[in-house]
């Protein structure tokens, strides 16, 4: 989710809720310079306990662990997680202008004649607009 | 009379119905406590109670399910669906039972439910939350399809959805959800379903829209106006019905027209309007019926959308070509 103009973080773009984790990306000069992640818990630890008994992935670990088959760092990673998940997000949002090939180029593998048309046409508008200047 | 957004203006047309119509009730994702994503339905589980207002599961097809349930036994359910792309979960049960359950049972019973959700593109949104989904639903016979352009037209069509007894696909442009200010009565009062409305008279050439394009469109027929073009601008209001009447005598008076519309130009309602304007009015026409549509493409994210929306100068391009033709 994108609010733009977000009214509880000035100077803010993004904002991506993630598990517990809600990311929220530091835009100066039209630029992400960083990311902060803000922990946020709506829920009542009771409710956590009680979901723990039969959430299906942590009934796998409890199940890898009991056949001895349980070699991951959980903490470890999470963090390598974190930071790949932080990384995208800056190169994402620090990507090249948007071109209009990009809106049209991957619809098909082969691109229809009537989508070709009305590509044409639109380049045929941007022309005009640009000789009416 | 109140100064309203569309946002209030909803809100407003759903407090009636829940105060004076005890069969009423509005709920889908985050409706109850929160008052929706967009704020629609704020203040009303408060005022209402849980029973009557309340949050769903994250479960479109279940959120539907339900409706349809409890509109075959005696319920007026308003359900929210959170955006235009999320309607795609639920559509199995609008297409397999909701749109077919009046005809299926001969009759008997009568499926008085509201499906709601905004709607369209504009506000620098991901994929899912800038489709305008209208001519699926149109398609789907058993269905009636209404999206307002104004707070005004938002309570009257709102009202009108809630009393009627047919199956009503709700959708809110949420673009100018807040950006379009009206004053609108405090009183009950309902807008015909299926009526379009003919919002300024002209001479040159027929601007057909709803929704958050009538905005559009009057900036564009402000660029006519310098231009010396006389637009007559039709907000449809109702996709479906559709007003054949409004529609031809405009096309017939102007003998143009333009179709201005955000979804994707093929199979849509800018096609079926063209279908009406030779149907209607052949022997008027002076130039070839124009779409000013988005493309056959999925709507682009936020830094590519701008090749995607309608701009008003766009419009005006095709005004221009269609009068010059």
């Amino acid at each position: 989710m994108i609010f733009n103009q977000n009214k509880l973080y000035k100077n803010v773009i993004g904002v991506i809720f993630g598990g517990k984790f809600l990311h929220v990306a530091r835009l100066e000069n039209g630029r992400i310079t960083e990311i902060v992640n803000r922990e946020i818990n709506n829920r009542e630890s009771k409710e956590e306990e009680k979901w723990a008994l039969v959430d299906p992935l942590l009934r796998l670990e409890r199940y890898m662990k009991k056949m001895n088959i349980w070699n991951i760092d959980k903490d470890k990673l999470k963090e390598e997680y974190k930071q790949e998940i932080d990384a995208q997000f800056v190169s994402a949002e620090n990507e090249k202008a948007y071109k209009i090939g990009d809106v049209f180029d991957y619809m098909y593998t082969d691109m229809p004649e009537d989508l070709m048309r009305q590509k044409d046409a639109y380049e045929q508008y941007l022309s005009w607009k640009e000789n009416r200047k | 009379m109140s100064v309203m957004t569309i946002v209030k203006a909803i809100n407003d047309a759903l407090d009636i119905k829940l105060n004076e119509d005890s069969s009423v009730v509005v709920y889908g994702e985050d409706v109850g406590v929160e008052g929706g994503v967009f704020r629609v339905t704020e203040g009303l589980q408060k005022k209402y109670g849980v029973e009557r207002v309340f949050d769903s599961p994250l479960a479109e097809s279940g959120i539907v399910g339900t409706a349809l349930g409890m509109a075959l036994s005696g319920l007026r359910p308003v359900v929210e669906l959170q955006f235009d792309g999320f309607t795609y979960p639920a559509f199995n049960q609008i297409a397999s039972n909701v749109s077919r359950m009046q005809n299926r049972s001969r009759g008997k019973y009568t499926v008085p439910m509201v499906i709601r959700f905004p709607y369209g593109g504009g506000v620098n949104a991901l994929e899912h939350h800038s489709d305008s989904p209208e001519a699926l639903f149109a398609h789907l016979p058993g269905l009636k399809v209404v999206a307002p352009s104004s707070p005004h037209d938002a309570k009257g069509l709102m009202i009108s959805a809630i009393e009627s007894e047919d199956p009503i696909i709700f959708m809110e442009p949420k673009r100018i959800y807040r950006a379009v200010k009206q004053e609108v009565s405090d009183e009950k009062f309902s807008i015909l379903l299926g009526k379009a409305k003919v919002v300024q008279e002209g001479t040159d050439v027929t601007l057909i829209a709803f929704g958050a394009m009538i905005r559009e469109s009057h900036k564009a027929i402000e660029m006519a106006k310098d231009a010396g073009i006389s637009v007559e601008l039709i907000d449809l209001r109702s996709i479906y019905p559709i007003d054949r009447q409004t529609v031809g005598d405009s096309i017939r008076k102007t003998g143009r027209v333009i179709i201005v519309a955000e979804a994707h130009e093929s199979f849509s309602v800018g096609s079926e309007l063209i279908a009406i304007a030779n149907e209607e009015a052949f022997l008027y026409l002076e130039a070839p019926p124009r779409r000013v549509m988005g493309y056959d493409t999925v709507v682009p994210l936020a830094q590519g959308e701008k090749y995607y929306i309608i701009s008003p100068e766009r419009i005006f391009y095709e005004i221009e070509k269609t009068v010059n033709f």
